[in-house]
């Protein structure tokens, strides 16, 4: 959960800056935030599905068990396509739903295990073998160094 | 199954040079995951960036970093198939990020179209055990430096 928050904090300041969205800017502030988390929703029917694994052996480092193809490159695949359409009607959104999702999608990757070319090849990739304490750390500094981030995006002061 | 893609033969010449250089650098024995995060971030920073100068240094400290990946792995013993798919998730991821900054014009929008083909392309060889892959940031690093000197 705190880890769901850190990178839809993360990937939606991100996708907005980049974009140059001016904070007052609702809809797509919004938009970002949306595409931020949403991928994330994915874990819950596997949650559901498997709560006996969870309960007994915790969530912590066991997550990547529960995401779906589109929390793995398919999902980039998939979301780029829906990008392409949204660009013929308006660039910045579709530049900020590919943005936030892309984001998150990456923090992911570089921070747990994952099969980013499921359902192709189920070979487990890591970047760094992080222990749960470590990745809680940098969950909350970037935590920590986002929301002061967006502190200053939305008072205008960036 | 803990194989690594081959390269196809018409990429054989270019990775015959790159071996020259490979062989007289020195490298530290560090992770790989190293120059990908390294890879990913600058990718990231590019997409803030709009002076031309600097994209085109960023863009070769990106490919730098995508090579120097592959030798530290190739140096050190380091091969493996999660190694190559950490490396082909890093390009796509960073080349995702390359493009879509320059998608509001039509070189950006025709290098988005190759992206999304470079990565049905990346699926394609972790299927075939065939590398294939089209070398999209090193052409538009082309393009820049070209752009720079019309």
């Amino acid at each position: 959960m705190s880890s769901t928050i850190t990178h839809a904090v993360t990937a939606s300041f991100i996708a907005l800056t980049c974009s140059h969205v001016a904070p007052g800017a609702t809809t797509y502030v919004i938009a970002a935030l949306v595409s931020g988390c949403i991928v994330d929703l994915d874990h819950l029917p596997s949650i559901i599905r498997d709560w006996k694994f969870y309960r007994q052996n915790g969530f912590t480092g066991n997550m990547h068990r529960s995401r779906s193809v589109f929390h793995e490159l398919i999902g980039l695949l998939a979301v780029g396509a829906l990008s392409g359409l949204l660009f013929l009607n308006d660039h910045k959104l579709a530049s900020i739903v590919f943005i936030a999702y892309a984001i998150h999608l990456v923090q992911d990757w570089l921070l747990g295990k994952t099969q980013p070319f499921r359902p192709f090849d189920c070979t487990f990739v890591q970047f760094f073998k992080l222990t749960a304490m470590q990745k809680v750390f940098i969950d909350l500094a970037t935590l920590a160094v986002f929301g002061g981030l967006w502190i200053l995006y939305l008072s205008g002061d960036l | 199954m803990d194989t690594v893609p081959v390269r196809r033969p018409v990429a054989l010449p270019y990775r015959k040079l790159l071996g020259l250089f490979e062989r007289r650098i020195i490298l530290p024995d560090i992770s790989p995951s190293y120059y990908h995060l390294f890879g990913i971030l600058a990718s990231i920073l590019f997409v803030y960036t709009f002076w031309l100068w600097l994209k085109i240094i960023l863009l070769t400290m990106v490919l730098i970093a995508d090579w120097l990946d592959g030798a530290t792995a190739r140096r050190f013993n380091k091969c493996c198939r999660a190694g190559y798919l950490t490396d082909v998730l890093t390009d796509r991821v960073s080349e995702a990020f390359i493009f879509l900054s320059v998608v509001g014009t039509t070189l950006g929008q025709i290098f988005f179209l190759l992206w999304m083909i470079n990565l049905i392309l990346a699926f394609y060889s972790v299927r075939t055990n065939k590398h294939t892959s089209g070398a999209l940031r090193f052409a538009y690093l082309i393009i820049l430096i070209v752009r720079v000197f019309s």
